[in-house]
């Protein structure tokens, strides 16, 4: 299994979020995003609909896997954990 | 009397059947359907503005003091009701005062002609709207893009109508273009357009929308090259029913990413630039294409000016009223203060229960307009926060006399909430 396709634990996925939303928000967020794996994406870092989509797309790059966008729904965000898991079970 | 009404936002009304989007995974923004609280500008003494919900207490008597002094009708208190604000004002408490408010000569004004506002202005009485067929068509960035190609033979925007075309056309101007914008036909600010840098990107997209084609949904896209532009603006005009034209108002429109991020009065240097003779022609040429379509109305022409100083004079139509003319009539019934209006929002977590705390945080630390500071902003809405942890959006008009004026307020607004604890997102 090469890197490209290890297994993303809901740690890594929370430091990956936080460095992709301080780089979105550069300029904008006057305090640093911190993520964790029980962070609800939705309401705690307000992830908006431009966001999800971009955070997609570059974890699709980041995980060497296309997520099934026909399974993915809103609630997969409500935790990064959840998200996580999603991601795994889009590999398999 | 004008009664003012308006419900957000007015484009997903416009939308024939299933449009795919390029951003489908949309969080349900309740805070949005709050909007309406910022249309008090438009008001004069004597209007009534009809919102979702009652502004706050605090907030009402700090516009007031600040001589905007319009009545208001709240539709609801029942933050669970989703009906918009046009079926709310047909419950049978607000009916009866609005058949005896247009019995005296009241005028029901709606944001924008809609699916959802057409049936209230028609059972009030109001029989010569237009159509709201023709203003969702005129609405559509489909019918801008269309009419661009009519001023402007050469102009390569084009209309895609399948994922599968999408990726033919993206494909070839990526080659032959470099970077190209895709844009949804009634995509809201910028949450309806995207920017490609690579065909591996693309495809992602066009996949994304080729799920969404699967189940159903219409894959119609604009196609355009990316622009290096230098400003973005738009005029305002009231177009009457025998076509002539009114201005209504010129602002520069600050855009991050795609999206709308705030309005301001134009530079002198800007307006020198975009403001020619041969842009006002093409402005009145879009007015008489709207007049040709049957339109009359409210009218706001988004244009651009490149880098190299080209003028782009039709990005698109909004066939509506639109915030940049709240601003521009904000900048007006500010004017005795010899400053200007920098009409923005912040994403926040401050809450709307503590909007009362945050004014008097805001007045202690001297940022806010009117209560012994002739700088500083002036808060706009009160509802559009959020509750709980669903973040929110505050709107605000920071008032500036120069830049470095203008970075200072928005500094301080962002300490207020800061020491408040509210995060900005």
């Amino acid at each position: 299994m090469n890197e490209a396709s290890a297994q993303i634990t809901p740690e890594k996925l929370s430091s990956m979020i936080a460095s992709f939303l301080t780089e979105m928000r550069k300029g904008t967020s006057v305090v640093p995003v911190v993520v964790t794996p029980e962070t609800n994406l939705l309401d705690d870092v307000g992830l908006d609909s431009l966001e999800i989509t971009e955070l997609i797309y570059r974890l699709e790059d980041a995980a060497g896997a296309k997520l099934d966008l026909d399974r993915l729904e809103l609630r997969h965000f409500r935790r990064v954990r959840d998200f996580a898991e999603f991601i795994d079970e889009s590999k398999r | 009397m004008n009664i003012l009404v308006g419900s957000f936002p007015a484009e997903q009304s416009w939308a024939s059947g299933k449009e795919a989007r390029l951003n489908p995974f949309r969080a349900a923004d309740l805070t949005v359907g709050s909007l309406d609280e910022v249309l008090f500008p438009l008001c004069d003494d004597g209007d009534v503005l009809c919102t979702r919900f009652a502004r706050s207490e605090r907030l009402r008597e700090y516009h007031a003091m600040l001589g905007f002094r319009h009545d208001e009708r709240a539709c609801t208190e029942d933050r669970s009701d989703r009906r918009d604000t046009y079926a709310l004002l047909d419950d049978e408490v607000h009916a009866e005062w609005l058949k005896g408010a247009m019995a005296v000569g009241g005028r029901l004004v709606p944001w924008a002609v809609t699916r959802d506002s057409a049936p209230l202005l028609e059972r009030y009485g109001v029989v010569d709207h237009v159509p709201v067929d023709v203003v969702a068509r005129v609405n559509s960035k489909i019918w801008s893009t269309e009419l661009r190609r009519r001023i402007d033979p050469g102009d390569p925007s084009i209309v895609t109508s399948s994922a599968a075309e999408l990726l033919h056309f993206g494909t070839d101007y990526l080659r032959r273009y470099g970077p190209i914008v895709i844009k949804e036909p009634h995509g809201v600010s910028g949450g309806g357009t995207v920017g490609v840098e690579s065909e591996h990107r693309l495809r992602q997209i066009v996949d994304s929308l080729a799920v969404q084609e699967r189940s159903g949904c219409r894959v119609r896209m604009i196609l355009e090259p990316f622009l290096n532009k230098l400003f973005d603006f738009s005029i305002y005009i009231d177009l009457l029913p025998d076509g002539h034209i009114r201005q209504a108002g010129l602002q520069e429109a600050l855009v991050t990413g795609f999206g709308w991020s705030a309005a301001m009065p134009m530079t002198p240097e800007h307006e020198a630039a975009a403001c020619t003779p041969r842009y006002f022609d093409t402005i009145e040429n879009i007015c008489r294409a709207l007049h040709e379509e049957g339109y009359a109305g409210p009218v706001c022409i988004d244009s651009m000016v490149l880098a190299n100083g080209d003028i782009v004079p039709l990005v698109e139509v909004n066939a509506r009223l639109s915030l940049g003319r709240i601003n521009h009539r904000l900048n007006t019934a500010i004017a005795v203060h010899r400053r200007k209006s920098y009409f923005s929002m912040i994403r926040t977590s401050l809450e709307r229960e503590t909007f009362g705390e945050f004014l008097d945080a805001l007045a202690a630390a001297g940022g806010l307009f009117g209560a012994g500071s002739e700088a500083g902003v002036i808060p706009l809405s009160s509802n559009t926060l959020g509750s709980g942890r669903a973040p929110g959006r505050l709107y605000f008009s920071a008032l500036f006399g120069d830049s470095l004026d203008l970075q200072r307020t928005i500094a301080r607004l962002h300490d207020v909430l800061g020491r408040l604890g509210a995060q900005i997102f």
